[in-house]
């Protein structure tokens, strides 16, 4: 009982410390505001890259390349403007002086090979030192051809075989449907911010729990609360108590602005949610404490966490799914908590999942919680002592 | 009854022999000063006796109870003053003195008394809602020592309780640490400075290179050298010249040469010698001295009988002793 009362009082110390120092408390505000807003508008929310230049060399003046150049003009609103180039040639040099993202290319005997019944083709010249706006523009191009490539069919079907009624059924008899678990479309953005939140709030924790015990030792109040007859325990527990809470606040700042300024939608129970925040945590008290009481400095305790949480955060799925990876890392991945502490904040939050379906999570991070803190429990005298 | 009992308490750093069989008793009810340059091992010692550092070889007993066994027992009963002041920055005067006296798990009404009572006592108490950080380092202190008292420990810990601070200061900590004393707390104390622990302590332990040299009261320690045929003089001159300094060093029956500033110089020297010989030596520049006087010894001249060198900061130690009256050391 009077562990606890004295956590109490040391952490509420901690948290009163920390919030005074004007300095602190906006970067403790601005830190998760700057990142949402980096991930946020970085990380494209949907699939749509806007603002290309894309060149069309017209090699066929005939009525079907009209047909396309309307088109275009629909797609140019979406995708970005394009050009009418004279030839190739000067869309492949354009593509080199960097004033084009690729051009398409409606060949010789475009229209009249439809007319005729032949098949034809629209070529794509992508600039090939970007992937990924290379995929979009093919994409893109794909897709329209396809539309007109039906449409084309469905008139040549009622023209040369006499087809009746909706000629769509023969030409393209199977159809596509997503029906989600929850309303409306996930972005990217859902994906991330739970994996975000979980970061943020695993951070702060991590190296906030090094920086009080430094501060407190550098401050001399170290000495203070060892002079005092309260156990070893209540000042490291006291520590996390305002870390974890200082963790916890910084998460909901980003849960707030993921629901403000990105349209995130919370399916789950938020008690659930920050529970399993709360869990996160607790599941790297442990490390944190190792890596600290192994550092013989500040500066090289920054240095080992910084070493532990980069590789950290790119591994763990926040970002990036884990099935994108590589075999070998997708294991390394299973060595973090923050894996499993992100993929069950996203199943309860953007799917709503119970506390049943994120059993084995939670059972993953108590895991880590106990044995990390098993491991550091030797280390709390050493941590606050010398 | 024995306050404090140390028994060959030694604390070993790395490489460094901070601390090195020290064995002491203060009594209980009593100040007692521990002496010595800075990183002569006092703060080791008292952090020992304080259950910050454990001891390398050796024990102590605070209050009846052992350093290292029944360390939540001393605790109970030791109030610590450091070096670094015990205060968080950004809390008020009584924001930090509620969450100290918390921890000693005084009742919430009681440690208010006592808040209010030592806060008026040491003349804070309309400062009690400010920032510590807004204090001077003379506020901050008084602030700090009520800090160490509010449980009304039996042993009080001052380390370096005037280090940094104006005089005025100086002198209301000394007088609140001699009013403390009177209530009954026993009060161990370091410092550096020799007139702080005459004017206190009731009994002196001088402290060198981790060694205990002396433990004796003042007056004592004062009177011994004195029997010891040691003459303190101290020479006013209207300019220190080197040729002279290099000839006093060198006379035999002159012991030691201390330049105390620009223009003082304090001579211990051999009984016999005699202040006729003084003058014989010093005639080649007899224009130049103002004034002479015969001193009483103080705990600076105990200090340099009875370590062969003067109190300056351990490390500075092997540097030459220069002339030079701006690199003077007084004390």
């Amino acid at each position: 009982m009077n562990l606890i009362r004295d956590a109490f009082h040391i952490g509420v110390t901690d948290l009163r410390h920390f919030f005074r120092s004007r300095m602190a408390l906006v970067s403790f505000i601005v830190m998760p505001v700057f990142m949402m807003l980096m991930m946020g508008y970085i990380f494209p929310s949907d699939n749509s890259i806007k603002g290309l230049k894309i060149g069309i060399v017209f090699e066929d003046n005939g009525i079907f390349a009209n047909m396309i150049k309307s088109q275009f003009e629909k797609y140019s609103e979406k995708y970005g403007s394009f050009v009418e180039l004279s030839s190739r040639q000067k869309g492949i040099d354009e593509i080199k002086e960097g004033k084009l993202v690729g051009f398409f290319i409606i060949p010789k005997g475009f229209s009249g090979d439809i007319l005729a019944g032949h098949k034809t083709t629209m070529i794509l010249v992508p600039d090939q030192t970007n992937p990924q706006l290379d995929m979009a523009v093919e994409q893109m191009g794909s897709e329209m051809v396809r539309k007109m490539s039906a449409r084309i069919g469905k008139e040549n079907l009622i023209r040369f075989a006499k087809v009746k009624g909706d000629a769509f059924k023969f030409l393209d008899p199977i159809s596509f449907r997503t029906e989600g678990i929850v309303k409306g479309k996930t972005s990217y953005f859902d994906f991330m911010a739970p994996g975000v939140m979980a970061m943020v709030a695993v951070m702060s924790v991590m190296n906030g729990l090094g920086v009080a015990i430094a501060r407190d030792k550098e401050m001399g109040t170290l000495d203070g609360l060892l002079v005092s007859p309260i156990s070893r325990g209540s000042i490291v527990i006291g520590k996390i108590f305002a870390q974890t809470i200082r963790g916890i606040l910084q998460a909901s700042i980003i849960l707030l602005l993921a629901i403000l300024l990105f349209g995130v939608t919370v399916h789950g129970s938020i008690s659930l949610t920050f529970f399993l925040l709360i869990l996160g945590i607790f599941s790297f008290i442990g490390g944190g404490i190792i890596l600290t009481a192994m550092a013989p400095d500040q500066e090289t305790g920054m240095l080992l966490m910084t070493t532990v949480t980069f590789p950290m955060l790119f591994l763990s799925g926040v970002f990036f799914p884990i099935q994108q990876m590589p075999g070998f890392m997708q294991v390394i991945s299973k060595f973090f908590p923050l894996t499993y502490a992100a993929s069950a904040l996203r199943k309860v939050m953007i799917l709503g999942a119970s506390i049943q379906q994120v059993m084995p999570e939670i059972g993953m991070l108590l895991l880590f919680a106990v044995i990390t803190m098993g491991a550091a429990l030797p280390l709390f005298g050493k941590l606050v002592t010398d | 009854m024995e306050a404090i009992r140390a028994e060959g308490l030694t604390k070993q750093f790395k490489d460094v022999l901070a601390v090195d069989q020290v064995s002491f008793v203060v009594k209980e009810g009593e100040i007692f000063g521990f002496l010595g340059p800075n990183g002569a091992g006092k703060s080791t010692t008292i952090r020992m006796l304080a259950t910050l550092t454990l001891p390398t070889k050796g024990t102590a007993y605070v209050n009846g109870k052992d350093v290292v066994k029944e360390s939540d027992e001393v605790r109970k009963s030791i109030g610590l003053v450091s070096e670094k002041m015990i205060l968080y920055d950004r809390l008020t005067a009584y924001e930090n003195l509620r969450l100290f006296g918390n921890l000693y798990h005084l009742p919430s009404k009681r440690l208010n008394e006592k808040i209010e009572e030592f806060l008026k006592l040491v003349d804070m108490w309309r400062w009690k809602d400010h920032r510590v950080e807004t204090f001077s380092t003379g506020m901050k202190q008084r602030v700090n020592v009520i800090r160490a008292l509010l449980h009304s420990p039996k042993v009080l810990f001052l380390d370096e309780p005037t280090l940094g601070l104006d005089p005025q200061t100086t002198r209301a900590i000394r007088e609140f640490i001699l009013k403390v004393n009177d209530m009954g707390t026993t009060v161990i104390l370091t410092t550096h400075i020799m007139s702080e622990a005459d004017a206190v302590c009731q009994e002196i332990g001088i402290i060198d290179h981790g060694k205990i040299v002396a433990l004796d009261t003042p007056r004592n320690l004062k009177k011994n050298i004195k029997s010891d045929d040691v003459e303190i003089i101290e020479v006013e001159f209207i300019t220190l010249f080197t040729d002279m300094l290099n000839t006093l060093q060198n006379t035999h029956g002159i012991d030691k040469v201390i330049q105390l500033d620009a223009n003082n110089l304090r001579l211990h020297l051999k009984k016999d010698f005699g202040l006729r010989s003084l003058m014989k030596v010093l005639s080649p520049w007899s224009d130049g001295i103002r004034a002479l006087n015969t001193l009483e010894p103080t705990l600076e001249d105990v200090f340099i009988k009875l370590t062969g060198h003067e109190m300056r900061d351990q490390a500075s130690k092997k540097a030459k002793k220069s002339f030079a009256g701006a690199g003077a050391h007084r004390f």
